[in-house]
């Protein structure tokens, strides 16, 4: 019985780790760019869940599909941000652009709350579920994290291997260089913004079909996004896809051997012991 | 340092101060309404000064300012249940200074791990923080888990009138307190922090010192506050920790002028009477507008109403806090 | 008055700074030259406390200051300029002054006292009709004014100028070094000076020290340091009069 609890632990804590690890990427790709924090990081993932739900139910999609037109729908949505927004708040003071991502949350949450209430929702789905005695490995989580993990990787791949990926290395390492080489510093963070909204768009999709959301659910998760962030170290997405999984790993056991409630404090605990001893996070100093 | 005389010809703080003491006055002399409403504008005043003194002048976000405040009024009521329980009840101003206290404490105790971080890093802390806090007196028994602390009958019962004035001992008490800072040494060391931290350090400023001291100086405030809420409401709930309510604090001191004498007074009254009526005419879109509105402050008019305000005047050669 | 021991830094596999040992004199003008990247920004941040060197000490009458913090060192004495001017830009001119005076050296001054300490010295930086101005607000001319006003209002007993000339016109050269002697006798000031202005460095030291690569490859006076053959090899190309 032990063993089974353990082991249904690591599968559920895997699982969950890697949509960690996706809706943290985002978060460390748009910081790693232009040294933004997105403080709607958890609204826009309930929207993004949103999104998905809606087309889903509308228009009778299959939801793989709705998710995937959910993340080109955040896609836009990130341009259209960062040209009316973001773009001014890439040379303010830190303060202002933290309030002001406050605001867009703010705005964005009480939207959802008038347009689709406060009702919990989630994505239907009835995907088969295997058992090996005790342990269950439920269809859904296994979609879900193939998703996120090629997600992932794909981004990763962009990164290293594409010359696009080039360009925005070099864009962060050195804006002003990058500028004197002909990279149009401007349209690499537009791209490089609303790339990163999309897989938060997308995060947020994959956790409508294992989780019900609702508007001010955001909160939560943002505040996970951040704990993986920050122990991943800010601006390295591979760093960010371990720490997910580090934190899917802590979530699940407090779930199992203590209590979920606690699962916050728990985190938050890890950021803290972060800061103080590993502050630039698990890949501090390397690329 | 310098004689700074508005264009009226008083100071600042003769203008705070005088427009506490009416607004004190209304609140004494009219119904129960009314009172009301002005105690929550003060309230929102205090908790406006307290974030000022730290996040206003220091520029650091500090996102879990709330927690002080819920902190303030849990001391209150975790302490009436067990000084009952032995048989013994305080008076009054020590249950307050003692939520104020407790919270100073537990901002120092925090404040030296996260005040060695920087901007984003610390503002994300502080979010942390807040949840932590709150999930684990949600998952507490002997704090009330969900349902809170109910000590009614176990503190002194006020009538709404003197609770305000107790409210206003703490405003007059806050608003010279931020004159005092902005002052003296402490208020020049964290606008320099503001400006440009490294360059602070090497014009002599002990940066973490002054961060601490400012941050613990304005969880003070907020204790005594939150001291007060529980003794009006015989009460105390994980309700009071949302990290909601710190937009409304954040919204009056982006609005009136952050790190300024003046501005968390005016923007907590303009924010308290517009939310009031966009909450009546547009019950459903109230927080759009403000967040919207929000955003444009910030962008726009980033120094707040009293920024505004200095410009004009600084044309004629003069400054207002 | 300081005393740089074999002083190494590292930034990562790069060494800024190899055992680097300069003495500076109490009262003296040393001038720091070298080529771009030879270590003379660097060796000012470890001196001011911003960096700790992984090997060597610093010493300041005799003190060991190599582990102190940035505004402890500061508070005994070391004042600064930055090669880009950093003011307290929202702040006005007279408050960026005033932040330095507060928290100078700890002589148990009142404010009234720092306040007119803290006046004398807009009047010697020529700011005090910009005194109320925001420091944004001012001209590159007078921002490197308001940073030298800023480092004396700490009443230091050594000041550290980092390229304080760069791009000045030939007349407005002449101003500086005639305020930076001025200041020397008026605050009996000890200066270590890094500028590339070489007319300006061979005009006012008494001493040049030279880096090169993070180490020091010649010292003497500016006479001698001017014929020294490799001087003159670091600075390839490089003219040595303006």
């Amino acid at each position: 019985m032990a063993f089974e609890l353990l082991t249904q632990t690591i599968i559920n804590g895997l699982f969950i780790g890697f949509l960690f690890g996706l809706a943290g990427m985002g978060l460390t790709l748009i910081f790693g760019i232009m040294k933004l924090l997105n403080f709607a990081h958890g609204a826009m993932i309930m929207f993004g869940a949103y999104t998905a739900f809606w087309l889903f139910i509308l228009y009778s999609m299959n939801p793989l599909v709705a998710i995937l037109i959910g993340t080109i729908v955040g896609l836009v949505f990130g341009v259209a941000l960062y040209r009316t927004l973001v773009n001014r708040l890439v040379r303010a003071p830190a303060l202002a652009s933290l309030l002001a991502l406050f605001g867009v949350s703010m705005i964005l949450e009480n939207s959802m709350l008038n347009l689709w209430s406060p009702n919990p929702r989630s994505i239907p789905v009835d995907y088969p579920t295997l058992s090996y005695g005790l342990v269950t490995i439920s269809g859904s989580r296994v979609l879900v994290s193939i998703v996120a993990i090629a997600a992932s990787v794909l981004l990763l791949a962009t990164l290293r291997w594409t010359y696009f990926g080039r360009v925005i290395r070099a864009t962060v390492q050195d804006s002003r260089a990058a500028t004197l080489m002909g990279v149009d510093v401007n349209r690499v963070y537009t791209l490089g913004f609303s790339i990163g909204i999309a897989l938060t768009f997308l995060s947020g999709g994959l956790l409508a079909l294992i989780y019900p959301f609702e508007p001010f659910g955001g909160l939560q998760y943002a505040l996970y996004s951040f704990v993986v962030v920050v122990l991943g170290t800010l601006g390295n997405p591979a760093g960010c896809l371990f720490a997910g999984l580090i934190i899917g790993l802590i979530h699940s056991f407090t779930g199992s051997y203590w209590t979920l409630n606690m699962s916050p404090a728990v985190a938050y605990l890890i950021l803290v012991l972060t800061f103080l001893f590993r502050p630039g996070g698990i890949m501090a100093g390397r690329e | 340092m310098q004689g700074i005389r508005s264009s009226i010809g008083l100071n600042s703080l003769t203008m705070s101060v005088g427009f506490l003491v009416l607004i004190g006055i209304i609140g004494l002399v009219s119904d129960t309404a009314t009172t009301s409403y002005l105690h929550a504008m003060v309230e929102l005043m205090i908790l406006a000064y307290s974030l000022n003194l730290f996040t206003g002048i220091s520029g650091y976000a500090n996102f879990g300012h709330v927690i002080f405040y819920g902190l303030g009024a849990y001391t209150v009521s975790v302490s009436a249940v067990g000084l009952n329980a032995i048989g013994t009840s305080l008076p009054t101003p020590v249950y307050v200074l003692g939520a104020g206290v407790f919270a100073a404490v537990f901002a120092l105790v925090i404040g030296f791990p996260i005040l060695r971080l920087r901007g984003d890093y610390f503002a994300i802390a502080t979010l942390g923080i807040n949840e932590a806090v709150r999930v684990t007196i949600c998952n507490t028994k002997e704090l009330g888990e969900g349902r809170g602390i109910y000590v009614l009958g176990l503190v002194p019962s006020y009538d709404i009138k003197t609770l305000f004035i107790q409210l206003l001992i703490i405003a007059f008490a806050v608003v010279i307190t931020t004159h005092i800072v902005l002052k003296t040494k402490l208020g020049y060391g964290l606008r320099a922090i503001r400006a440009d931290e490294d360059v602070a350090e090497i014009m002599g400023v002990n940066t973490s010192k002054y961060k601490i001291l400012a941050y613990a100086l304005g969880a003070f405030f907020a204790g005594l506050a939150g001291g007060v809420v529980t003794l009006q409401f015989a009460c105390s709930f994980p309700e009071y920790l949302l990290i909601t309510r710190s937009v409304d604090m954040f919204s009056a001191i982006v609005i009136g002028g952050t790190g300024t004498l003046l501005g968390p007074l005016v923007g907590s009254v303009i924010f308290w009477i517009v939310k009031d009526a966009l909450l009546i005419n547009f019950p459903y879109f109230h927080l759009i507008i403000f967040g919207t509105a929000l955003i444009l402050l910030i962008l726009f008019f980033p120094r707040g109403i009293v920024g505004l305000v200095n410009k004009s005047l600084a044309k004629r050669g003069k400054v207002l806090e | 008055m300081l005393v740089v021991e074999n002083v190494t830094k590292k930034f990562g596999g790069l060494r800024a700074l190899s055992k680097v040992n300069v003495a500076v004199k109490k009262g003296e003008i040393l001038g720091l030259i070298g080529p771009n990247g030879s270590g003379k920004t660097t060796l000012f941040n470890v001196i001011s406390g911003f960096y700790h060197p992984e090997e060597g000490r610093i010493r300041l009458q005799g003190e060991d200051i190599t582990r102190l913090k940035p505004h402890q060192i500061a508070r005994k004495g070391v004042g600064r300029t930055f090669q880009i001017v950093r003011p307290f830009g929202d702040m006005t001119v007279l408050d960026n002054i005033l932040v330095s005076g507060l928290f100078s050296v700890p002589r148990g001054e009142a404010h009234r006292k720092i306040r007119d300490r803290c006046h004398k010295i807009l009047k010697i930086a020529h700011l005090t009709e910009r005194m109320n101005v925001p420091a944004d607000a001012l001209s590159i001319a007078e921002k490197r004014r308001l940073e030298i006003a800023r480092a004396l209002a700490l009443d230091p007993q050594l000041l550290l100028l980092d390229e304080t000339m760069a791009g000045m016109t030939h007349t407005e050269v002449d101003q500086a070094l005639e305020m930076t002697s001025r200041i020397r006798k008026e605050f009996g000031l000890t200066i270590i000076f890094v500028e590339h202005v070489m007319r300006a460095i061979m005009a006012i030291s008494e001493r040049i020290v030279v880096l090169s690569e993070g180490t020091k490859i010649a010292e003497g006076s500016p006479k001698e340091v001017s014929e020294n053959e490799q001087v003159l090899n670091a600075y390839l190309g490089h003219r040595r009069t303006s």
